[in-house]
This record gives C-alpha cells, structure tokens and sequence, in this order.
C-alpha cells in the first residue's frame, strides 16, 4: 500500500508540475520536492523506481544533460541523507526537502536566482509545501494500512 | 539480495532508457496537455492573432525608413516536442536539427500560414543535434537583447524571465504602451516584431524608464515554429 501511494503521489506531483509549466510563467520543482520527501519513508529501490518514472514524464531531450543528471542525483542523496540523519523521520524529510528544493536551482543558475531571489524563495516555499503534503500523504497510507 | 540487485539495475536500465529515449515521455506530455493544437478554439485564437499582428505590421510600416532590410533567408517548420520542466530555464525541443541545416544562434519565430503574415520571433537556437534543436526563448531568464521601441525607434535592452521586462529605455523618448518592440540586434534580422510595450515606469535611478512587455501569443500553447536559416 505505502510503496503504491509513492508512486501514485509521485506521478501526481511530475504530471502536476507539467500543468504548472503550461498555465503559469514560473514553475515550482514539486516533483523534485515529492522526491526528496517520500524518500525518508520508503526504501532505496522505491526511490529508484520513483525517479525513473519522474525522469520517463519530465525528461524533455533526448540524452543526459546537467539539469537532468542532478534532478537523478538529488533524490538519493537525499535518501542516504535522511536515513542517516539522528532526527526523527519527519524532520529529516523536512531538512532534506528544504535543502534539496534550495540547492537545485541555486547549482543549475545560481545567477538567475540571485538575479531574481524573491521569485525563487516562493518556488522554494511551495516545493516545501508540497514535500510536507507528499510526505502526510504517505504517512496517511500506511497508517490506512497498518488500520 | 541477488533479487535486490537484479531490481536495481533494471530500474538504472529503465532511468537510462528515459534518458536517452525520451519519446515516450513526451507523447505522454502531449497526450497530458489541454490544449491540442489544431482545435477550434485554437484556429480561433490563431486567426485572432494573425489580425493583431497585421495591425502591429502596420504600426511598424513606419520603422521601415530607420532600419535596414531583412536579410534573405529560406525557413523551416518545426514541431515542438517538449518544453523545459523545471524552473530555472524557459526553452522548449523542436523537432529539427542538423540534418535540416538548423545551426545554434539561428532566431525561431511563430510559424505563419501564408509568406506575407508578419513573423513574431519567439526565441533562438541555442544547442543542435541530429534531428532535434533547443530554442531559449524570450522567457528565459538569461535572454536579452537589444530592440527598438515604438515608432520612434527608441533603444532599449529586452530582458527575458518569466516576465519580460525592457530597460535602459532615455527618459526623454517618445514611448508608450502599446507601441510596438522590435529586435535592432545584429544576430537577429532587424525590424522583427517581438511584443509590444505595457505599463512604463521609471528606473529606480531616475536616469531611465523601465516597461512591462504584453505579448500577442502564449509561450505554452505554441506546438509549431518556424526557424530562420540565416545564411553562413
């Protein structure tokens, strides 16, 4: 049930990101936030499949490039650096969706957002917003489950 | 364990064919978009423009004594196959490349149905490959260029992002909204139209005036372009 609800808030969040892109000018990294959150409850093989079917729906070239290499990279280092972390699961989710979500525009273009810091402090808080909803999502799954 | 890592790098393999065969992800992206091209709203929405861009043509008729002519050039049309996803960038894949003479810096325009619409550009070329070219647009935040403003001709910098802007506009020229911003850098062909002027303000340093830019189409609904293949 919990590695089902993954994937399902996973494709939810990239197909979501995708609307974003088509309907407002700035695009928030929501699934690179659901990611990063989901990681600090599931296991390294989930978070490799989830990232394999984020990449299938947002990858937009044919080939590697900078921007895809790190959104692969983002997710399992968050996941090694959640279940190494001595805090509570939720608050090593917390701390690596903020620093995820902070760190993948800031590496890409650091001076585009440093040019435009306001904008991409909003992108971050609506990425943190939505890794906090992925992250009850599936809190709320495996307690349906264990129910 | 075996079975953990059989998993594993099957789902590397699955990673890696995303990567480099994106085609299925973008018909999905397609498939997922609500706007399918060659509706009648689009054709609607598409005639509506094709009537603001002759009025704009008009307004520059004008513009015409102050700058040179167009360079000759022959065109390709382009699909567009995806867009950019993430949120530092503004650029989209279209679907031509090396193989149809596409070469980097070359500008990238609405596609028109008839020879005698007037062009929109909407970006330029910035990576090719075999079948494939990227094109930064206008709404890339690290797009800029120089253009010319209303009939005037008054110089000023286009500045890409989510929201283009135009700066370094003289206090003293004759501009308001509404008039129309045509490109006046020597990598583009000069005298093309790009949007037209919005609210005006003044700089922070009083020296210059600023203005917001209103454009006649929407970045995300374009499926079709045309690319200008500039003459080596």
């Amino acid at each position: 049930m919990k590695i089902y609800a993954a994937f399902v808030i996973t494709i939810l969040a990239a197909l979501v990101q995708l609307l974003i892109g088509r309907a407002l000018p700035a695009v928030p990294d929501i699934a690179l936030a659901a990611l990063l959150a989901l990681g600090s409850g599931v296991g390294f093989l989930v978070e490799l499949g989830l990232v394999a079917v984020s990449v299938l729906i947002l990858n937009w070239q044919s080939g590697p490039s900078a921007d895809l290499l790190l959104f692969i990279a983002l997710p399992l280092i968050g996941w090694l650096a959640a279940h190494r972390m001595p805090f509570q699961p939720w608050l090593a989710g917390f701390v690596v969706v903020a620093l995820g979500c902070a760190a993948f525009p800031f590496i890409l273009a650091p001076d585009v957002v440093l040019n435009d810091p306001i904008r991409y402090l909003r992108l971050w808080g609506v990425g943190l917003f939505v890794g906090l909803l992925a992250a009850s999502a599936l809190d709320a799954a495996d307690e349906a489950r264990t129910k | 364990m075996a079975g953990k890592l059989i998993i594993g790098i099957g789902l590397f393999a699955i990673i890696a064919l995303a990567v480099f065969f994106p085609q299925a992800g973008w018909r999905l992206q397609r498939w997922f978009s609500w706007d399918n091209g060659e509706d009648i709203a689009g054709v609607e929405r598409a005639l509506v423009e094709n009537q603001t861009l002759k009025a704009e043509l008009a307004r520059l008729a004008p513009l015409s004594e102050i700058l040179p002519a167009k360079h000759s050039s022959t065109t390709r049309i382009a699909e567009v196959f995806s867009r950019y996803p993430f949120s530092v960038r503004n650029a989209m894949i279209i679907g031509v490349g090396e193989n149809d003479s596409i070469r980097s810096g070359e500008p990238v325009f609405l596609a028109t149905k008839t020879d005698s619409s007037p062009q929109v550009m909407i970006g330029v070329v910035t990576d090719v490959r075999n079948d494939t070219a990227t094109v930064q647009t206008l709404f890339d935040p690290k797009f800029k260029t120089a253009v010319r403003v209303g009939s005037s001709g008054a110089d000023a910098l286009l500045i890409g992002g989510p929201e283009p802007t135009l700066s370094l506009i003289s206090k003293a020229a004759q501009v308001q909204s509404g008039d129309i911003v045509v490109s006046a850098s020597p990598e583009f062909p000069l005298g093309v139209p790009l949007a037209t002027v919005g609210i005006l303000r003044p700089a922070e340093d009083q020296a210059f005036k600023n203005a917001t830019l209103m454009f006649s189409y929407d970045i995300a609904d374009i499926r079709v372009v045309q690319v200008d293949l500039v003459a080596p």
